[in-house]
């Protein structure tokens, strides 16, 4: 048992290592961070210079859902996309081998995953606890509760994002290229998620959709948990949701990997 | 003056050094990278002549890569001219690019998606040649390399033997003056060898096409190369005939004697005063000759003492020539 | 090369680019699809922006949608054409420029050529389908004069992202890291699908002068819009894209001289 957690640490290690080469991709994917937030910022001051609330949002509420909406979204841009690697690994054959190891296929990509995102972990919470800081139009949540729930939720979120990354990952057995689905996924999830725009500033008529769907729990659930918009209660019932999805998607990434292992034995590999 | 002529030719390269393992290793990396200069090649110079076959040697690390590349002007040399049928091949890339052909051994220069014979017509467009030296050369090829069967399938779906073929085709079909060929049998079964080994030869023979070949396949030197040059730590080493590089590179040489009469029993032999290592199996003995005795004379001194069916020398094999060289 | 000749190369490297890119047939219809959603998202935004407030930097919802439309045709033109610039840092890294740099053909054309995406023709009508509407609704006239300038632009605006990525890309011949750094500059060009008038002074003024994204979008737009403060601008665009190539082009032959190769000696 301790043996078989030492080789999905050691995995984590040998990631977090090799990540350490890329100093120059961190710096730079910060600065895109800030751009993004600069061009939403930009747009956003000029809707607020005629109201004063949107739907429940203040200027205040928008200018730290982006922040912070950000900063998830730069733990979630998993720098060696689950979906290439896999792809990679499918592609080349290498799964054959990867079959024969003693290491749960997927555990071993979450590890690997982990490897690449603890820098990025890191930044983003650097970057929270400064705007925090800095900014005083930042709003920062009042109990130590609603920091709990935030940091749960977001563990969540990040599980949610790898069983749907790595489910992308094993399609593109099935369509032989990774970067059509790794595109299509990004688009779909940088909508849906809330990452753009606030799913609450949407129409009435579109947000039922959004709740069907799980995208919207990977930024949207737990910012709205750090702004304190949601009562004890409604924090309590969306982290559940989450938890609901995450085994849902959990399952379901199981159900595909065994698919396509079973498509490459056929295959020959 | 000659089609090729190298002078004083260097080449260094800047790479990076990690620094150190663990964790104080990584955040070091973090802040700072150091950077070394590695001289791959330390002052080569040589000519060659058109039509001649020359293999370069040598062992990975050595700078005959690097060469070769600077020969075809992918990389600028740090010091030193290259002029190549009176070009400089980094400073006109284009115009030296249309008198020589490639062919690397582990990359294909060919589209991956195409059918062969698509990337063949891409490559008449790119190099302008006529149609009729195009339908001249593909009609030659194919026949020579026996390509009729596969050049309509796209080049991922080809085996290795089959790719390398289409490759050299493709290098040949602009009838450039030089074909710079870098291990291109390797990987490749024997029928596929000898088709492309012997490609070569003709080519070679009937256009006078200048042939440069890196390889670690001796057998591809042997057949291929009536110059040698060897290149270790980025020098040269030896530069001349296979012959010559045996000369001044044996050892020994084995002489193999078949007697007439298996119950003759050899009593051993001093030659110059040297004690000549044997071995006997039955009619066949096998003597063992330092490179200082000349063997025509032990041959002879031998026959006049014992009753010899026929001779044979047995040089030291290439690859031990190399593999000396090699290690120096 | 004879110029005929050289568009007859063109003309075939481009079938074969089509080739390339159908031959994963499921994969490219599902990038073709993340794009059109990329898109949709993007516009999304602004239509969410506009159902609260009527003006942005002073346009309105048609005039910011002339603007989107002008930065897609751009965009469309250089993806279209002239993408594969980006490859140029992942064969510096691989090491497998040396193809690309032994053919007869110059080595920025030939990789301009290798790489034709059908991606771009998809958001080139795109932003023709924005502006249209965009034109339409606003009831905004459209003549001969704006035609010839809106190519003219859009050409240039190609020509100018081309410029800049082809600047940053030259840079892998001595950093190894170089795609985020590529990334990140290409990301500024977002700021250009909205109004410049909302940013600070200091941003406006590095998209104008320093990497004169606002060319490729804003002023062409503010053209066809009639704008009187900012058209007399968009009369530059192809002048500024002339150079910008120039130089680009000069540097990148820099920097070929820089090139590696693979190993680094064998």
């Amino acid at each position: 048992m301790r043996k078989k957690a030492d080789k999905y640490l050691g995995l984590l290690w040998i990631r977090m290592r090799a990540s350490v080469q890329y100093r120059f991709s961190f710096v730079s994917g910060i600065i895109s961070t800030l751009l993004q937030i600069a061009i939403q910022y930009a747009i956003w001051t000029q809707v607020f210079k005629n109201r004063v609330s949107i739907n429940g949002f203040e200027r205040a509420d928008m200018f730290t859902y982006l922040l912070v909406s950000q900063s998830l979204l730069i733990i979630f841009s998993f720098r060696n996309a689950p979906e290439r690697m896999i792809s990679q690994k499918i592609k080349q054959g290498d799964i054959a081998l990867e079959l024969i190891h003693p290491v749960q296929f997927t555990l071993a990509r979450f590890f690997e995953n982990l490897g690449d995102s603890v820098m990025n972990i890191g930044i983003a919470i650097l970057f929270v606890v400064v705007c925090g800081c800095v900014f005083p139009d930042f709003i920062v949540p009042k109990s130590i509760g609603s920091v709990l729930m935030f940091l749960l939720s977001v563990c969540f979120s990040y599980l949610i994002m790898f069983f749907i990354s790595a489910m992308a990952g094993y399609l593109t057995f099935f369509t032989m290229n990774f970067w059509g689905i790794y595109n299509a996924k990004k688009a779909i999830v940088d909508f849906l998620s809330g990452a753009l725009i606030p799913i609450a500033l949407f129409p009435e008529s579109v947000r039922w959709i959004f709740s069907y769907l799980p995208f919207q729990n990977i930024v949207y659930t737990p910012v709205m948990i750090f702004l304190e918009k949601y009562t004890m209660r409604e924090c309590g019932v969306q982290l559940l949701i989450q938890c609901i999805w995450m085994i849902v998607l959990m399952c379901l990434n199981e159900w595909v990997y065994k698919v396509s292992v079973r498509r490459i034995s056929v295959n020959g590999g | 003056m000659s089609q090729i002529v190298v002078n004083d030719l260097h080449k260094d390269f800047y790479v990076n050094v990690s620094k150190g393992s663990g964790v104080t290793g990584m955040v070091k990396s973090l802040f700072s990278r150091e950077k070394k200069t590695v001289e791959a090649v330390k002052g080569l110079d040589f000519k060659i002549e058109e039509g001649e076959m020359v293999g370069f040697l040598g062992p990975n690390g050595a700078g005959k890569s690097t060469t070769i590349k600077m020969l075809t002007g992918i990389l600028t040399p740090s010091n030193g001219e290259i002029s190549v049928c009176g070009l400089t091949p980094c400073k006109k890339r284009q115009q030296n690019a249309k008198n020589i052909g490639v062919v690397f051994g582990q990359r294909t220069q060919l589209w991956w998606d195409l059918p062969v014979k698509e990337s063949f017509l891409l490559l008449k467009k790119m190099y302008e040649i006529e149609t009729g030296t195009y339908e001249d050369n593909i009609a030659y090829f194919t026949d020579l390399l026996d390509m009729e069967d596969f050049l309509d399938r796209p080049v991922r779906q080809l085996s290795l033997g089959q790719r390398m073929r289409c490759d050299l085709a493709a290098a040949f079909l602009h009838n450039p003056k030089i074909i710079y060929l870098d291990e291109p049998t390797i990987g490749l079964d024997i029928t596929s060898k000898k088709r492309i080994r012997e490609c070569i030869k003709e080519t070679n023979r009937k256009r006078k096409t200048t042939i440069i070949l890196t390889t670690h396949d001796m057998a591809d030197v042997e057949q291929l190369a009536d110059r040698v040059m060897v290149i270790n730590h980025g020098k040269m080493v030896y530069d001349g005939d296979m012959a010559g590089l045996q000369q001044q590179y044996r050892r020994s040489r084995n002489v193999v004697f078949t007697l007439k009469d298996s119950r003759v029993a050899f009593t051993g032999f001093r030659m110059d005063n040297q004690r000549i290592e044997w071995q006997q199996r039955a009619e066949e003995l096998i003597l063992k000759v330092p490179a200082s005795v000349s063997a025509g004379e032990m041959i002879s001194l031998v026959m006049a003492q014992y009753p010899v069916e026929d001779v044979r020398i047995e040089e030291t094999p290439i690859e031990d020539i190399i593999e000396e060289i090699y290690n120096q | 090369m004879a110029v005929r000749k050289f568009f007859s190369l063109y003309g075939a490297m481009l079938l074969k680019n089509m080739r390339e890119s159908t031959a994963y047939k499921f994969d490219f219809i599902l990038g073709i699809l993340a794009h059109l959603l990329i898109q949709a998202s993007s516009l999304l935004l602004v239509m969410t922006v506009y159902t609260h407030t009527d003006s942005m930097g002073g346009f309105t919802f048609e005039q910011s949608l002339i603007l989107y439309g002008c930065s897609l045709l751009a965009t469309g033109i250089e993806e279209f054409f002239l993408h594969n610039v980006w490859s140029i840092s992942r064969h510096v890294n691989m090491g497998t420029l040396d193809s690309v740099l032994l053919r007869p053909v110059k080595p920025i054309l030939m990789l301009v050529m290798d790489g034709t995406s059908i991606h771009g023709f998809i958001l080139g009508i795109c932003g023709v389908v924005c502006l249209i509407v965009g034109f339409a609704q606003g009831g905004i006239s459209f003549g001969g004069w704006k035609c010839l300038w809106l190519i003219l632009c859009s050409v240039s605006g190609a020509f100018i992202i081309f410029s800049i990525t082809l600047i940053m890309e030259t840079l892998a011949f001595w950093f190894t890291d170089v795609v985020n750094a590529v990334v990140m500059v290409d990301n500024l060009r977002q700021f250009v699908r909205y109004p410049i008038t909302i940013y600070q002074p200091f941003i406006r003024n590095i998209l104008i002068f320093i990497i004169p994204y606002s060319f490729t979008s804003f002023f062409p737009a503010a053209l066809m819009l009639d704008m009187e403060e900012y058209s007399y601008y968009a009369y530059f665009t192809p002048l500024i894209a002339l150079s910008m190539v120039i130089i680009a082009s000069l540097f990148f032959q820099f920097g070929l001289k820089f090139y590696h190769s693979s190993g680094g000696g064998q």
